[in-house]
C-alpha cells in the first residue's frame, strides 16, 4: 500500500467499511491511470446510484440529475490522472458531483423546481414506509407522500451549503470528516451547518412533525 | 397548498430524511443511463485537444514512445477485441457519427516500421477504435483495424478506422499516436462508409 494511500485512509475514513471501499477504489483508479478504461466502468457502476441520489436530493429535479450525474463522471474521467490518492476516491468524486450541482443551482437560482417525484411504488411497500404508516396510525400512504413533498420544499428553502450538509449526512450517511473533505471546509463548520439546517427544517415542518 | 393536519403525525424529521434514502430510479433506468454515459465518455475521448483524447492520451504518452500518424496509417493490425460496444443506429444514406470503443488488444502483427520499436509482438495494451457502421461483433472477434481505406488481411472485417493502439515494450507501455487528435483524420473517420 502506498504511503499516499495510507495517508488517504487516515485522513478520510471514519466508517470502517469506507476504508475497505477506498482501498478497492484506489486499485481501480490506478488501473484507469495505467490506461485500463474498462476499470472506470466499474467505478461508474459502483457509484452511479449514490451520485444520482446526492444530486437528486440537492436539485430535486430528475432531468437535471441525470445530466449532472453523467457530467460528474465525465469530469472525473477527464481528471482522474490528477487524482493522487490523497483523499479517498469517493470523497473526490462526491466533491465533483456536489460542485457540479451547486454550479447548476446557482445558474438557475431564480428557477423553482416543482418536479418533485413521488415515492416509488417499491418504496411505498418498504419496511420503513410501513413502520411510518403504522406509527402515524394511518393507512393513507398519501399522507407520507405529502410529508415528503413538504420536506422537499423545506430542503429547497435551505441555503445550498446547508442543504448539501443535510443531504450528505442525513441521507447519504457520510461522516462529518468526510463531508468536510467533500465541501472543503472544517469539521466544525460541517457540524455547525448541520445543526442550523436541522433547526431550520424543524421550523419549516413544525406543523407536520411530532 | 394543503392545510397542515389538525393533529401532528408521529413522525420525526429523521424519519422523513431516512425515507429519502429510498428514492431511487427503477432498475431499468440504469440501462439507459449507462448507454448514454458510455456514449458521452467516448465522445469526450474522441474530442481533440485538451478536453478530449489529447488530454487523456497525452498524459499516457509521457511514458511512451509516440509514433507518427504516417506510421500509424501504414499499419494493419490483427487484434482480438474483448470489449463490448453499443452499436450506433444506422440510417440509410447517412454517415453516422463516430462511434468509439476501447478494447484490450493483442498485437499479433505489425507489418510496419513500428514493430521495430516494440520489444514484444504479443503485448497487450489499450486500443481505441472508432467506426461508424461496423456490423455487430460477437466477442472475442478477430478484427483487422487500419487507418487506410481497405484491409487486405484475409478473414478480417474491415474497420473504418483504427485510431490508436499500443504496443508493449519492456516493463512499460507504449502508445501509438492518437489519430483522433488529428482533425484531418477525424474527418476521414466521419466520412468513411462501408
Amino acid at each position: 500500500m502506498s504511503q499516499l494511500f495510507a495517508n488517504a485512509k487516515s485522513l478520510t475514513t471514519t466508517h470502517p467499511e469506507h476504508a475497505v471501499e477506498a482501498e478497492v477504489d484506489w486499485a481501480l483508479v490506478q488501473r484507469v491511470q495505467a490506461g485500463d478504461v474498462k476499470a472506470f466502468d466499474q467505478l461508474i457502476t459502483k457509484y452511479r446510484e449514490r451520485l444520482y441520489a446526492i444530486i437528486y436530493n440537492l436539485t430535486s429535479n430528475r432531468e437535471d440529475t441525470s445530466d449532472l450525474t453523467q457530467e460528474a463522471f465525465i469530469k472525473a474521467f477527464r481528471s482522474i490522472r490528477h487524482f493522487k490518492g490523497e483523499s479517498s476516491f469517493f470523497t473526490w468524486l462526491y466533491r465533483i458531483a456536489v460542485n457540479a450541482s451547486l454550479s447548476q443551482l446557482k445558474r438557475n437560482r431564480l428557477r423553482r423546481f416543482f418536479s418533485f417525484d413521488n415515492l416509488d411504488e417499491e418504496v411505498s411497500k418498504g419496511e420503513l414506509f410501513e413502520a411510518l404508516t403504522d406509527r402515524m396510525q394511518t393507512d393513507k400512504p398519501s399522507l407520507i407522500k405529502e410529508l415528503q413533498e413538504k420536506l422537499n420544499e423545506a430542503l429547497q428553502r435551505l441555503s445550498l451549503n446547508h442543504r448539501t450538509v443535510v443531504v450528505l449526512f442525513e441521507i447519504e450517511g457520510l461522516s462529518h470528516q468526510e463531508i468536510a473533505q467533500v465541501m472543503e471546509c472544517s469539521e466544525g463548520t460541517v457540524r455547525s451547518r448541520l445543526h442550523y439546517a436541522k433547526q431550520q427544517l424543524q421550523s419549516y415542518l413544525q406543523d407536520y412533525l411530532s | 397548498m394543503s392545510e397542515p393536519p389538525t393533529h401532528k403525525p408521529k413522525v420525526t424529521l429523521e424519519d422523513l430524511l431516512r425515507l429519502k434514502r429510498h428514492e431511487r430510479p427503477p432498475t431499468e433506468y440504469w440501462a439507459r443511463f449507462d448507454r448514454e454515459l458510455n456514449e458521452r465518455v467516448w465522445r469526450a475521448l474522441a474530442e481533440p485537444g485538451e478536453s478530449g483524447t489529447g488530454m487523456f492520451f497525452g498524459w499516457l504518452g509521457r511514458r511512451t514512445r509516440w509514433l507518427s500518424l504516417g506510421a500509424v496509417s501504414a499499419l494493419a493490425l490483427a487484434i482480438t477485441w474483448f470489449g463490448n460496444m453499443q452499436m450506433p443506429t444506422i440510417v440509410a444514406g447517412k454517415v453516422q457519427p463516430v462511434q468509439v470503443a476501447s478494447a484490450l488488444v493483442t498485437v499479433k502483427a505489425l507489418p510496419s516500421p513500428v514493430i521495430n520499436n516494440s520489444d514484444n509482438d504479443n503485448a497487450q495494451a489499450l486500443a481505441v477504435i472508432a467506426e461508424n457502421n461496423l456490423p455487430a461483433i460477437s466477442q472475442p472477434t478477430q478484427v483487422a483495424a487500419q487507418v487506410l481505406d481497405s484491409s487486405n488481411l484475409a478473414g478480417f472485417h474491415k474497420v473504418p478506422a483504427m485510431l490508436a493502439f499500443a504496443t508493449g515494450g519492456g516493463a512499460g507501455v507504449s502508445y501509438a499516436s492518437d489519430a483522433l487528435a488529428n482533425p484531418a483524420f477525424s474527418a476521414r473517420i466521419r466520412g468513411s462508409a462501408y
